[in-house]
């Protein structure tokens, strides 16, 4: 895709999104996100961004993906990561079936999600669900699921060997009152005879891994978005409020935190379109980094805008919520930091 | 030199404790962090059971710490209905003790401070609300902002305009009682808080409110002093606010990794966030018992004081992220991510960090000119 393609498809998405998504942020922080929104961001081509055309997706190349679900976090981290895993979870998974491919081409058209059953490395296995397949069948449960009122949920079973399973319907579920993505939302759900797809019969868990791995540079596009939508408003907050006869952004600790953010949110911006070339311990640091700076840039945000900043109406308060959220679940018990380490070193290392 | 705390404030942290931890349920928490409801029946529980007992500064700095460390938006929301009520005692007459602070006493009324306004809250010289002598009261116009008990309290302390500003912008401010019951009153409870939802936070609106002459709060002219003397004894109450949520963050973070696998358990990192939580919780604490020794003593040193407010708040934040950092899915599905939400109010409210270190170092600067 030439620049000039890109940027035509980036501001198209900004366009939307802006009159579209960001009306629709108060809403869908205590409902979800709903079906008429996604549907509508379907029509755009917006949702099966990395999707062949004959299911229905836009087919932009790696680096344009990760610039629009840039954009799109920088409205809604919630929309962003819920096509984030339409993309680099449901897509590599779905599409080697016909019957998968159905599917997606519903996802794509924003008429039906795919939710994902979270592994947390951490816990025990009991803690997290103990999903079955015995003879085709399903029993138990999941409990941390993303995007649990899905109609399609995808899951690792615990079984050895692990298969995956994608359901055909939608699941009984139990939501948690979750700090962040609420449009997303995190709940446990039953699986029992649940109708389903088997995806992978055997090396489920190597395969999770390796798409959890690939899911690393959305999980930083996504940071990275909700950094620059943070600070973007802290910057425009900070050229008309004065305080002591004097605009915010005139005050140096302000301008010093607010400037040097952004600048750093370009910085990496400008590297995402090469991370995708990168290796796994540069992809690694990089998320690492964006990670953190969104946590940063949304804290000083809130602060930036004081009173206002800690009142929903503002906008920037969920952009914390988000932000700590995706580090909860995506950086989970250090997992990326352990990753990086053994990379470097080429080794097992950083376990102890 | 003694760092332990006197016998009977050791028995009343016990008690508050064990009140809090009884009463304080995650369900009661968690309803009244999302229905945004404030829990007057606790309040007027903690009242009862002499949980909250202003005649001893020790005792309500120890109770808001361990209310605030089982849970903060309840723990604040019981100890907040006097907030204020200092500028009564310090300057106001005793009819305005008589008339309104004894009902606060005697927990039969709640009141509020009201300062900031919609153009602003840190710079409190620049407030626009005025009140204009008529004869032998005074009429209010103007709006405030964010106001704690905003939509419940029977009355509030409220900083206005009385003269226009000399040469000093502080000049001209004065303090008056203003009855939430007046006629031109009104009040807009603002929901959507990120956190401490169980708390009343309004907008205050006043259009041509009477207020009688008596309800002046010491002499005219003088409310900036009187109420940067109010912010100096108050914000080591939100130290103690930090403290508790910092402390909670680390008490429940300790509980869920109980539970986790002895690798993540295990590993040093993990156990080093722990400490490094540990250590500023500690520093807060010595920090805060400090600064309200001197404050307690009649001996205040505000700079210390700010530097606890702004220190335990910035702790409480650290330490409510890092609880998430450690416990992940768990813990942001679960109480802790309440105490996430609830620790950021800290560093904004009654002098944003920011302000604190104006404070702080103004003082530097005025010790070094000396
Ligand atoms: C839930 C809640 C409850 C509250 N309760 C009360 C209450 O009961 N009574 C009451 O009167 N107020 C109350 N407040 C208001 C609170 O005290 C103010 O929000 C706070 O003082 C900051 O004022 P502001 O929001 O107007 O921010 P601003 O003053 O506009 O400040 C915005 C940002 O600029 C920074 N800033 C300002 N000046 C400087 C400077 N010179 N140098 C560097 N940075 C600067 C601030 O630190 C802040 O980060 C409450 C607020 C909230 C959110």
């Amino acid at each position: 895709m030439s620049d000039e393609q890109r940027s035509m498809l980036i501001s198209a998405a900004d366009e939307f999104f802006s009159k579209n998504v960001e009306p629709a942020n108060a809403l869908m922080e205590k409902d979800g996100i709903s079906g008429d929104l996604m549907s509508r961001i379907g029509s755009q081509g917006f949702v099966g961004l990395l999707f062949p055309e004959d299911i229905g997706g836009s087919n932009v190349d790696a680096a344009t993906y990760l610039l629009m679900l840039e954009e799109f976090a920088r409205f809604s981290p919630s929309v962003a990561l819920l096509i984030a895993v339409q993309n680099s979870i449901a897509y590599p998974l779905l599409s080697a079936t016909v019957e998968g491919k159905e599917v997606l081409k519903a996802i794509a058209m924003g008429k039906r999600t795919a939710g994902i059953a979270l592994s947390v490395s951490s816990m025990s296995r009991e803690s997290v669900g103990n999903l079955k397949l015995e003879k085709g069948v399903l029993t138990g449960s999941k409990n941390y699921i993303l995007s649990p009122s899905s109609e399609t949920i995808i899951a690792l079973t615990d079984d050895k060997p692990a298969a995956i399973i994608a359901t055909k319907t939608g699941l009984p579920v139990k939501k948690y009152h979750a700090l962040g993505f609420r449009g997303n939302g995190v709940g446990a759900a039953t699986f029992d005879n649940a109708e389903h797809m088997i995806l992978m019969r055997e090396n489920g868990d190597q395969k999770m891994r390796q798409i959890f791995d690939n899911l690393d540079l959305d999980v930083a596009a996504i940071a990275l978005g909700i950094a620059k939508g943070a600070m973007q408003k802290a910057m425009d907050y900070s050229r008309v409020r004065s305080t002591f006869g004097h605009l915010l952004k005139d005050y140096s600790p302000v301008a010093f935190s607010v400037s040097s953010m952004l600048e750093e949110v370009s910085r990496l911006t400008a590297d995402l379109e090469r991370t995708v070339d990168l290796d796994a311990a540069a992809r690694k640091h990089f998320k690492i980094r964006a990670m953190d700076l969104a946590v940063q840039a949304s804290r000083q945000s809130i602060q930036t805008h004081g009173g206002y900043g800690y009142l929903q109406d503002f906008g920037v308060e969920k952009f914390y919520r988000d932000s700590t959220s995706l580090l909860a679940i995506f950086g989970e018990g250090y997992s990326d930091k352990r990753d990086l380490a053994d990379q470097v070193y080429g080794e097992k290392s950083g376990f102890l | 030199m003694d760092f332990d705390l006197p016998e009977d404030i050791v028995q009343h942290r016990d008690k508050v404790r064990e009140f809090a931890l009884k009463e304080f349920t995650p369900e009661i928490a968690r309803e009244h962090d999302l229905e945004e409801k404030y829990p007057d029946a606790l309040r007027k529980l903690a009242f009862d059971r002499g949980i909250v007992d202003f005649t001893s500064p020790w005792k309500t700095l120890v109770a808001i710490e361990e209310l605030c460390r089982v849970d903060p938006g309840l723990g604040i929301s019981v100890t907040v209905p006097y907030f204020g009520a200092e500028t009564i005692m310090l300057f106001g007459s005793d009819l305005l003790k008589e008339k309104y602070l004894a009902k606060v006493n005697a927990g039969k009324a709640m009141m509020g401070l009201a300062v900031t306004e919609p153009g602003g809250g840190s710079d409190v010289a620049g407030i626009k609300t005025e009140a204009k002598k008529v004869e032998d009261k005074y009429i209010i116009n103007g709006a405030k902002m964010f106001i704690t008990n905003g939509s419940i309290a029977d009355f509030f302390v409220m900083l206005v305009r009385t003269s226009k500003p000399d040469n000093k912008r502080h000049h001209g401010l004065s303090i008056f009682v203003v009855d939430s019951k007046s006629k031109g009153f009104s009040a807009n409870k603002l929901k959507g808080k990120l956190g401490v939802r169980a708390t009343d936070t309004a907008e205050l609106v006043l259009n041509n409110v009477e207020v009688p002459a008596e309800n002046m709060i010491g002499e005219e002219g003088k409310g900036f002093y009187y109420i940067m003397t109010f912010f100096n004894i108050s914000r080591i109450f939100v130290a103690a606010q930090g403290l508790g949520v910092a402390q909670g963050s680390l008490d429940r973070t300790l509980a869920i990794l109980k539970n986790r696998n002895e690798g993540y358990k295990g590993m040093e990192e993990v156990n080093f966030t722990i400490a490094d939580m540990a250590t500023r919780i500690e520093a807060s604490r010595l920090l805060t018992y400090k600064a309200a020794s001197f404050l307690f003593q009649f001996k205040p040193k505000p700079e210390l004081t700010s530097m606890a407010k702004a220190y335990a708040s910035e702790s409480a934040v650290f330490c409510a992220e890092k609880a998430l950092e450690l416990t992940g899915l768990e813990g942001i599905t679960g109480d802790l991510e309440r105490y996430f939400r609830d620790a950021k109010i800290l560093e904004i409210w009654e002098g944003t960090s920011e302000v604190e270190k104006l404070v702080i170092s103004r003082f530097l600067t005025k010790e070094e000119k000396a």
